[in-house]
């Protein structure tokens, strides 16, 4: 705590957003009791609001905006038929409401607007997800064209000798490519997992399918810069990875 | 010039009006604050960030959570753009902090390439507010090289006072001076236009 019990040196950093945990709520305790303090705060304040323009502006790609109000739009379907929905169970006897005609036509019209929801979404779904395969394409590229990145031979153990695999990385980078070929397709409820061993200590980085030429690849985003691990490696584990590996190694690379 | 650019740019409806409608669920009102702010959002991200595709990701939470979280809105505690250049620059610090990726590269003002805004639908806007960032990046080009250094690395780079302390191997107190200075000076120049 600043001297005196104030918080006025720790305000213009308040602003910037550079106190820790424990000195915001210190600072956010102490202003609404100390004119002295908030007189500090309203003086530096203007200068701090400035800063974000302190950017150049760029226009966002059409595709932010067209995605934000795709989900608004999708949230507003879903809401108008929740209160729908709502309005209906509320009535007291479904029965006698059905026999009006066009009660029964009102509902079938929602329950028609659910599924048309329903499917919305489930195309949503399907767009973020070619979203996440074309930023991880992208990450890719971006890896491959870097000049410090190695390509290193991913080794098959004698559990199925006839896989194949090249780890693509910058050591430097958090980030490395993992392309395998010729491992079994697993059956569902199985995926292989990509970890990162540190010392002894394994880390899971990840789990992929292979498709039905045994042919998969996982963009790996470790915790820590790969350099500080040595060996890379590859088991099966159940669907969602294992805490630590609990089956043997199908193959592996060494970093250093 | 300024004043006639400025003085044609006058909204319509204020950012207050426009996030009682955002409360509305009036989508139409999330569109004109989204053509206001989302290039200085993207700005403020790309600057944090450097990757424009995890920047743009930003943007577009951070206009989600204006749309599911304008309620908790207070005009009282601060003006919409704080609000929301606050929530920009703290997702993207969080995204930088998971990143673990903290560099301790030279902050360049000029290093996210200026574009033509091709897709504002308010031309205007978008001339306003590519001004009103020259007028503050001006004046933070006038501030000293030490207090420049100390209130980028706070805002652009989320590091604490006490990492700047450490990272500038300065005395804690001369950094909070620095930050306080720097921030006296541009509201200073900023109000003197």
């Amino acid at each position: 705590m600043p001297r005196e019990n104030h918080v006025e040196e720790w305000i213009p950093f308040y602003l910037l957003g550079g106190l820790d945990a424990y000195e915001t709520e210190m600072v956010e305790k102490h202003l609404p009791r100390c004119a002295q303090c908030r007189a500090v705060l309203e003086d530096l304040r203007g200068g701090a609001q400035a800063l974000p323009y302190a950017a150049r502006p760029i226009p966002p790609s059409p595709r932010v905006k067209r995605d934000l109000f795709n989900r608004v739009h999708a949230d507003l379907r879903a809401n108008s038929a929740a209160s729908q929905a709502r309005a209906i169970a509320t009535s007291a006897n479904w029965f006698d409401w059905l026999r009006v005609p066009s009660r029964a036509v009102a509902l079938a019209s929602l329950i028609l607007l659910v599924l048309s929801i329903a499917w919305a979404l489930s195309l949503r779904a399907q767009v973020d997800q070619l979203h996440a395969q074309v930023n991880e394409q992208r990450v890719a590229l971006t890896l491959l064209s870097k000049p410090s990145t190695v390509t290193k031979d991913f080794q098959a153990t004698a559990v199925q000798p006839n896989a194949r695999g090249q780890l693509i990385a910058d050591l430097s980078d958090h980030r490395a490519l993992l392309v395998v070929s010729g491992l079994k397709p697993l059956p569902q409820g199985r995926v292989y997992e990509a970890w990162l061993i540190k010392g002894k200590t394994p880390v899971g980085v990840g789990t992929f399918v292979v498709d039905a030429n045994g042919v998969g690849q996982i963009l790996i985003n470790a915790p820590e810069p790969l350099r500080v691990y040595q060996i890379a490696a590859l088991t099966e584990e159940p669907e969602g990875g294992s805490a630590l590996p609990t089956t043997s190694i199908l193959m592996s690379s060494q970093f250093n | 010039m300024l004043g006639r650019v400025v003085m044609m740019n006058l909204p319509e409806r204020s950012d207050e009006e426009l996030m009682s409608g955002v409360v509305r669920r009036e989508s139409a009102a999330l569109e004109i604050l989204y053509d206001r702010y989302a290039a200085s959002a993207l700005g403020v991200a790309l600057k944090i960030l450097r990757e424009r595709a995890s920047a743009e990701d930003i943007v577009q939470e951070t206009f989600w959570r204006v749309w599911k979280s304008a309620a908790t809105f207070d005009s009282r505690r601060g003006a919409f753009p704080s609000w929301l250049f606050a929530m920009t620059r703290n997702l993207a610090i969080d995204e930088l902090r998971r990143r673990a990726a903290r560099q301790a590269s030279d902050i360049d003002l000029d290093d996210a390439a200026s574009e033509i805004p091709d897709c504002a639908s308010d031309v205007m806007d978008a001339v306003w507010t590519q001004m009103q960032s020259e007028r503050v990046r001006e004046a933070i080009q006038q501030l000293s090289e030490p207090q420049r250094q100390v209130i980028l690395l706070a805002y652009f780079q989320g590091l604490t006072r006490q990492e700047i302390a450490e990272r500038l191997q300065e005395p804690a107190g001369t950094i909070h001076t620095r930050a306080r200075l720097a921030l006296q000076k541009l509201k200073t120049l900023l109000s003197g236009e």
